[in-house]
Order: C-alpha cells, then sequence, then structure tokens
C-alpha cells in the first residue's frame, strides 16, 4: 500500500554556508586550473599556422625535421647509436603522380632517305 | 610540332618552349625560307635561277645566293675527289629523273643513254662580277645541297633549343626537351617501319642517304637518284644506306652521299678523322656499323 507523507518548511534543514578545509582545497585547485587551460588555449590560437594548414596565407613554415643524407656530406653529425639500435630508414616516397606530359617530351626525329 | 611540305618532302618543325601559335608563326617563317631557296635553286622549275643557268649558254651573272650555292658545291666536289659532284643533272634527266620524284610514277620503258658528263670543277665561277660560265656538258643539281643549306638558315632562326626536319635533313639545336640530347632514330632502310638504332644527338645535324625511296624502272633496269660521277650512272655500293652527324645540315648532306658512293671502306676512312662527325652504316648484307662520334640510346 502506498502512502504519502506530508512535510512542512519548519521541518526542513536549513544550508549549510560553511567548507570543510578539504573541500576549499579541492574548489582552489580546480579554479587554477580553469585559469591554466583557458591561458593555453588563448596561447595556441595566436601560434602562426602550420604548412599545410587551410588557413594559411604565409609561407609554410620548413619541416624541423631533416634526414642525414639530406645535408652537405662535410655537416653530417657524427651519429653514435647504442648498441641493438638502428637509424630510421627514410620513408620510401609516394609513387609520383601523373602531370600532364610536356608537349614535346617524346619528341624524335626520323631520319631516312628522302 | 608544326609540319609543311617543301622541297617535296614534309618538314617538321619543334620548338619545346614556345606556344603552339608561336611555333606555327615560325613554321611560316621557315617556310617562306624553304620556297626562297626551291624558287631559286629547284631543278625541276623551269622558271628557277638555277634552271635558267642550265639553259643559259656563256658567262651569266647569278644572285648572290646561288653564287654561294655553287662556290660551295665547288669546293665539296675538290674536297670529295669529284664523287660528291653537282654537274650530274645531264645523267639524272637522261635516266628519267627529270621531274619531282613521284613514286611509281617515274618509270619509263626505254631511257636515253647516259651521256659523260663535265665536272662542277669546269665550271667558270667569278666572285668579283658574280658570273657563271657553265660548259654545255654541265646540267647542275644542287638538291641535296642547297636542302642542307635551308635546313640550316632555317634552324638558325629558332631559339636555343628546337630542331627543323626535312624529310630526314634535320638541324637539332640544344639538348632537346628534357636536356637529355634529342633522339633520332636512323629508319631502316629495309623497313620504312622499323628503325635500326636511335641517336643522340646535342647540337647537331643529320643526313641519310639510300637509294630505297627514289627508285624507279627504265628501259627494263632499275636506277636510282644517286649516281656516280665516275660511271655516269645509278651508283652500286656495298652500302644500303648511310647517316651521318655532323656540324651542319649541308656537311652531313655532303658526307652521307659521299660515303654512300664510294664504299664502306672508304666511307669509314674519311667519316673517322672528321671532328665532330660520326656515322651509321647500313651495309647490304643487313650489317649495322657506328663510326666516329655517334651517341647511341638504348631504350
Amino acid at each position: 500500500m502506498m502512502t504519502t507523507e506530508r512535510t512542512t518548511s519548519a521541518g526542513r534543514v536549513s544550508p549549510r554556508l560553511t567548507a570543510t578545509a578539504g573541500e576549499w582545497r579541492l574548489l582552489l585547485t580546480g579554479l587554477l586550473a580553469s585559469i591554466y587551460a583557458t591561458a593555453w588555449v588563448g596561447f595556441g590560437m595566436h601560434l602562426p599556422a602550420r604548412a599545410g594548414s587551410a588557413v594559411s596565407g604565409e609561407p609554410p613554415v620548413a619541416d624541423a625535421a631533416v634526414w642525414l643524407d639530406d645535408l652537405p656530406a662535410a655537416e653530417r653529425p657524427v651519429v653514435r647509436i647504442p648498441p641493438g639500435w638502428q637509424m630510421a630508414a627514410r620513408p620510401v616516397a609516394p609513387a609520383a603522380e601523373r602531370v600532364p606530359v610536356p608537349r614535346h617530351a617524346r619528341l624524335r626525329v626520323r631520319t631516312r632517305s628522302s | 610540332m608544326v609540319g609543311f611540305r617543301a622541297m617535296n618532302t614534309e618538314v617538321l618543325v619543334a620548338v619545346p618552349a614556345m606556344s603552339a601559335a608561336e611555333e606555327s608563326d615560325i613554321a611560316q617563317r621557315l617556310a617562306a625560307v624553304f620556297e626562297e631557296s626551291e624558287r631559286r635553286c629547284s631543278r625541276f622549275r623551269p622558271e628557277s635561277e638555277l634552271s635558267r643557268l642550265n639553259r643559259a649558254a656563256g658567262t651569266v651573272p647569278v644572285s648572290p645566293e646561288l653564287f654561294e650555292h655553287l662556290a660551295r658545291a665547288q669546293t665539296y666536289t675538290a674536297l670529295t675527289d669529284g664523287l660528291f659532284d653537282p654537274a650530274i643533272g645531264g645523267t639524272l634527266t637522261a635516266l628519267g629523273y627529270d621531274r619531282s620524284f613521284a613514286s611509281g610514277r617515274m618509270d619509263r620503258p626505254a631511257g636515253a643513254t647516259p651521256i659523260p658528263h663535265g665536272s662542277m670543277l669546269d665550271v667558270i665561277l667569278d666572285p668579283v662580277t658574280c658570273t657563271v660560265r657553265r660548259p654545255p656538258s654541265v646540267q647542275l643539281d644542287l638538291g641535296g645541297l642547297v636542302k642542307g643549306a635551308t635546313v640550316d638558315r632555317a634552324a638558325a632562326m629558332l631559339p636555343a633549343s628546337g630542331f627543323v626536319d626535312a624529310g630526314g635533313d634535320a638541324v637539332l639545336r640544344g639538348a632537346g626537351p628534357d636536356g637529355a640530347g634529342w633522339l633520332v632514330e636512323v629508319e631502316d632502310p629495309r623497313d620504312a617501319r622499323r628503325h635500326l638504332v636511335t641517336l643522340v644527338l646535342r647540337d647537331a645535324a643529320v643526313a641519310t642517304t639510300a637509294p630505297n625511296r627514289r627508285r624507279w624502272r627504265i628501259g627494263g633496269r632499275d636506277v636510282h637518284h644517286l649516281i656516280d660521277p665516275r660511271v655516269a650512272d645509278a651508283a652500286d655500293s656495298d652500302l644500303a644506306q648511310v647517316t651521318v652527324v655532323a656540324p651542319c645540315a649541308e656537311q652531313a648532306d655532303v658526307l652521307a652521299k659521299t660515303a654512300f658512293l664510294e664504299g664502306a671502306r672508304a666511307a669509314r676512312a674519311r667519316l673517322l678523322p672528321l671532328s665532330g662527325v660520326g656515322g651509321v652504316l647500313v651495309l647490304r648484307d643487313g650489317a649495322v656499323e657506328l663510326v666516329g662520334a655517334v651517341e647511341v640510346s638504348h631504350d
């Protein structure tokens, strides 16, 4: 059997306005984290666009990575790698895209008696 | 690449750096150069200056252009011990080659007996008065020489990279569209659909001589247009075809013709010592020989 119980305002517990020390620490930590995150987001929005960005109107930024064999022989640093390690191989270049063949690329002359 | 007809052959002009419109424009100007040469030096145009000279008696004035051709022809005749000799026009006419060649329409049931002819060295050239005195036995045919000279002149009007090819006599300027040299296929004289070897040329000219195309029958025998002045008849060579690479088309043409007439052994000896000259000799048995400075593509 269902029953209902009517309560009166006089019967409610009034809200507590004080917090424990642990609760204050938690609140402060959250606040600092929010400020930190907001600052990073704002900072990131002012970084220059990366190469390939759809919105980039500026010259592409050079890739910071340089392959050793891209450097002139005299400028290549001596790299010692721990035993068991090996140098990374340069990724194989993807197949060249087909481009329109220049009009004269396959020009040949036929010499004959005439 | 743009083409036009001149000198009874197809002339091709290519300038890789030019647009199609620019290429057509320069081809038009080159066509005018060919037409002017033909109008002046064709043996088959009765109104040409050369035809008038061939009909004239005594000493006659000629244009500086024709005089230049004749003077160089005389030099080549001397340099080749008379093997290259434009004074063979009478022999060609006697053999039936008296009009612009048309395959299948030159045959005759009978022909005149070739008559001994004079030599280009018998022609008296006076550079001071720009006059020529031609012995009656000399009928001049400047065909190959003028074609080579015209190709040279036309090629000089091209930019640094491009070619002019007049039926196998070609000047190729520069190092080709990709800088690796122009590719020049040497036709197989026994099967025009095939080529025997591909040459790589840079800033050079090439010319080929063979009796496979301009052939006809007269009096029951096969003849062709390569006349041996020593016998005043169609040459009987041990070569089927000669291709010569040289600094200019005129020189290539003269050397190819001379090499064909003198045969393989003498041709090797003639071509080898010459700077910037090489050749492809095709013997009648089908053997192919490279002589001198020729670079071959192994594509």
